[in-house]
């Protein structure tokens, strides 16, 4: 038998991604768009279909339409079946201990009886928030051969990031003696992937005693560092592509990476399994390109019709560039109308955009933060959030804002100056 | 509107169409990247609201059934909704490998009786076209018509190739022919019937007692009228194209490429998905070197090179330094580095070795098919290997499955045929 038979999935699928800022203020982070044609969450759900993981429960909590519309019944994912599925597990109301989510264990700790009805062996616990590929089987079959209670992954990271990650400090034979989380002057740069792999009898003791009796919510603040020296603690080593896109500046590099041979990120090897996108209609075309088209080292969705320039770029289905307009270095969603003679450089424009005849977005080569969320955005690059319209001639800056739904034309606006944001 | 049964006819093999249907009814022929032919009349009943489809497949029906599924992609699953292939089946004493259309559908009557619809709506899988069948189907309702039949008006040079009409002024039938030489009208058959049950049931039984082609076209229609049924037109103005030969397969493939073709969105013609690999299509990554322009091209194709006025499947991938020019490129084949494509066909999962020149010389038509390929055009089987420097004139054909040993010299001649 696969050893990923008798292990149940538990997904957090909560995420509140802040840091994506307007990309993730009306989704939640997993169901934010990745590579042309994917959401986040695709390459974990991928990653349990390859690994043979046959019933996923998947807790929402921020924001969940987009993803339940995406993961729908998971068949995409081939978890359709008898014994096989995707139970979505919203927050609810109970007798006494039910509430919104407090952290990661407080939302595992409130499905217990959803765990329990399956009788599980193992549970692991997953995050839809990363883009990797990684085979858990191999993972849960380590877990089983060395007798841990609790395995974690774990994998290098720059030691100046070291603060924004659980870290570990595991002995020869990979046994975990320390676990620290999220604190500067890290003694490891081994980070927790947020991958774990419980025995489910030891994940309900361990729920109980510090959940159930209100001590704290969070594996890696609370549930961790209390099983240390009571348990064994495995670290599973991992090696390869990995990376949180937490960040504006993380998720333009990552989307980039599916463009590099030598990034690590291959779409195609990868073998991620998406939801097809089918459009406003029920069906997509092929992509045509016009007598005029020049597109180079970019990824292109289903029916975009392209008719300028695009260079170093992402195209989601049903992206419009029309004659002369110029995209280079961004990412553009589905259904974003590029107009006649724009140009659109190191930008990010969410779906079902408007960008009349030669705008300009995310020109020049200002250096200025954006005023606002100077933490988000320093790097040069603008976003546009879903369904804003650019009026013709209209100049937006670098490390701007222009949040869902805005209509600058409306607004009167001409120009956006660099670091600017404008909200409905 | 009137409970309507759409019936498909599926599954006729075309000779004509020789290495492109060696394997796969016309139907399932590739057409504009990502489509098969048969997609264009389901999703036209789909979109007339037609619920229940019957699918009429006898000839190498396996790509079909695998690419209809349970008619999800059409919305054809629910309660009251349905897309079922109907193959030929053992009954009791009376039956048998379909003889011809009329049989096929004399033989699915219990089929149609099921769900007892008023109008039968009969379409030919191998047309493309999007009509909208509701504005038929009303006159059909109002003339309280036996048949109703769609023609489009054709060039008087190409009627002969169709079975032609002439409406009077109440758009009734009053001659029909089927490909004469000189025929006495230009409105040619879209082989697009809508029967009133009663008289198709009747009819129908009246033909497998006494038919001999056992075809609509030939018996039905031509007694139908001699007897003075009520028999109308309805003529239909839109692209509509039948690829008969080899040569208008590929010009109605090209026909999407022209500043007027058909607005595919607007068409809203739908496909089945599924890959039915592991993985779903990537969208299509072009690289650094990458050339396209005035193409289709559709998901998980890698362009290296240069794609100029040409139709790329899903899949296909055309390495550094090949160039492929006004040519159709189907699923997964693979252009080494170095080759040139130009306007040839390529099927399914053939693979141009390094080098190879597919398409030069002068153009002439191939010296045992001219009858169906004419133009110039090199058409490439399903699944063969070209090797790796080979050069193949214009108007050729190889067969399905060609490898490496099947070419004798370094050179294929124009006009000429590799088969094993």
């Amino acid at each position: 038998m696969r050893p990923a038979r008798d292990t149940l999935v538990m997904l957090l699928a909560g995420g509140v991604g802040s840091r994506l800022n307007i990309l993730a203020s009306e989704r939640a982070k997993p169901a934010v768009p990745f590579g042309g044609g994917f959401r986040i969450i695709d390459f974990t759900l991928s990653n349990v279909m390859h690994s043979g993981l046959e019933l996923v429960g998947l807790l929402t909590q921020y924001r969940p339409l987009s993803l339940m519309d995406h993961v729908r019944n998971g068949e995409p994912w081939d978890l359709v079946g008898r014994a096989r599925g995707v139970r979505i597990l919203p927050p609810h109301t109970g007798k006494a201990d039910s509430d919104w989510y407090k952290g990661t264990a407080d939302a595992i700790y409130q499905n217990l009886v959803f765990m329990a009805d399956r009788k599980p062996d193992k549970v692991i616990i997953l995050s839809g928030d990363h883009i990797y590929r990684m085979d858990y089987e191999q993972m849960i079959a380590a877990h089983e051969s060395r007798g841990a209670a609790l395995t974690i992954a774990a994998m290098p990271v720059p030691w100046e990031e070291t603060q924004r990650f659980g870290v570990m400090v595991a002995n020869d034979d990979g046994w975990i003696t320390e676990f620290q989380e999220k604190v500067k002057n890290a003694k490891s740069n081994l980070a927790s992937m947020g991958v774990y792999v419980f025995n489910f009898a030891v994940l309900m003791e361990e729920l109980h005693a510090v959940v159930g009796a209100k001590k704290g919510y969070d594996f890696g603040k609370d549930i961790i560092p209390g099983m240390l020296g009571r348990r064994p603690l495995l670290c599973y080593p991992f090696r390869g592509y990995w990376r949180d896109v937490g960040t504006i500046k993380s998720y333009h590099e990552a989307n980039m990476d599916c463009l590099d041979p030598a990034s690590g990120l291959d779409l195609r090897a990868w073998e991620i399994r998406t939801a097809p996108d089918v459009g406003p209609t029920g069906e997509r075309s092929p992509t045509r390109l016009g007598n005029s088209a020049s597109v180079s080292n970019s990824l292109v969705g289903r029916g975009c019709v392209i008719e300028g320039k695009v260079a170093h770029s992402i195209l989601f289905p049903g992206v419009i560039v029309r004659p002369g307009a110029v995209v280079r270095d961004s990412i553009i969603m589905q259904d974003t109308v590029v107009g006649r003679g724009c140009q659109v450089a190191y930008s990010i424009i969410d779906k079902h955009c408007r960008l009349s005849d030669d705008a300009l977005i995310g020109v020049g080569t200002g250096t200025t933060a954006n005023h606002d969320f100077p933490a988000h955005l320093d790097c040069g690059i603008s976003v546009v959030g879903k369904g804003v319209v650019v009026p013709a001639g209209v100049r937006v800056g670098r490390n701007c804002i222009i949040g869902p739904g805005v209509n600058l034309d409306r607004r009167g606006l001409t120009t956006v100056a660099d670091g600017e944001t404008v909200r409905v | 509107m009137a409970k309507i049964v759409g019936m498909v006819l599926a599954g006729g093999r075309v000779d004509e169409l020789l290495v492109l249907t060696a394997k796969r009814p016309k139907s399932a022929l590739p057409m504009w990247g990502m489509y098969r032919i048969i997609d264009f009349v389901l999703s036209n009943m789909m979109r007339a609201g037609i619920d229940v489809v019957g699918v009429l497949s006898q000839y190498r029906p396996h790509s079909l059934n695998t690419h209809l599924l349970n008619g999800e992609p059409w919305d054809y699953v629910g309660r009251s909704r349905a897309l079922r292939v109907l193959s030929p089946f053992k009954g009791a004493d009376d039956s048998d490998w379909y003889k011809g259309t009329a049989d096929a559908l004399y033989q699915n009557l219990a089929f149609i009786e099921r769900y007892a619809p008023e109008t039968v709506l009969v379409a030919s899988a191998d047309h493309v076209y999007a009509m909208d069948y509701r504005p038929m189907l009303q006159q059909h309702a109002a003339n309280g018509a036996d048949l109703t039949i769609a023609f489009k008006r054709v060039p008087r040079e190409q009627a002969h190739l169709y079975g032609t009409a002439v409406l009077d002024a109440s758009r009734r039938v009053t001659v029909y022919q089927e490909k004469v030489r000189h025929p006495e009208g230009d409105l040619a058959s879209l082989t697009v019937y809508a029967f009133s049950t009663r008289c198709l049931v009747e009819r129908l039984r009246q033909n497998a007692r006494d038919g001999q082609t056992f075809q609509v076209y030939s018996e039905i229609i031509p007694r139908m009228l001699q007897e003075s049924a009520r028999v109308f037109g309805w003529v239909f103005d839109g692209y509509w194209q039948y690829a008969r030969t080899l040569d208008t397969y590929y010009e109605t493939n090209m026909d999407i490429l022209k500043d007027d073709a058909p607005d595919l969105s607007a068409w809203g013609i739908r496909t089945n998905l599924n890959p039915g690999t592991l993985g779903d299509p990537t969208p299509a990554l072009f690289r650094p070197a990458a050339k396209v322009s005035a193409s289709l091209i559709c998901c998980d194709a890698v362009v290296e090179g240069t794609v100029e006025r040409s139709i790329l499947s899903p899949g296909v991938v055309v390495e550094r330094g090949a160039v492929v020019r006004d040519s159709v490129v189907m699923h997964r084949s693979r252009i080494a580095e170095g080759v040139t494509v130009d306007r040839a066909i390529l099927d399914k999962d053939v693979h141009v070795g390094k080098d190879a020149r597919v398409g030069c010389g002068d153009a002439v038509p191939n010296r045992l098919h001219p009858e169906t390929l004419s133009s110039g055009v090199t058409v490439i089987g399903k699944g063969s290997r070209v090797p790796a420097g080979l050069r193949i004139g214009r108007g050729c054909i190889v067969y399905p499955d060609m490898r490496e040993a099947s070419f004798l010299q370094t050179e294929v001649p124009s006009g000429s045929v590799v088969s094993a």
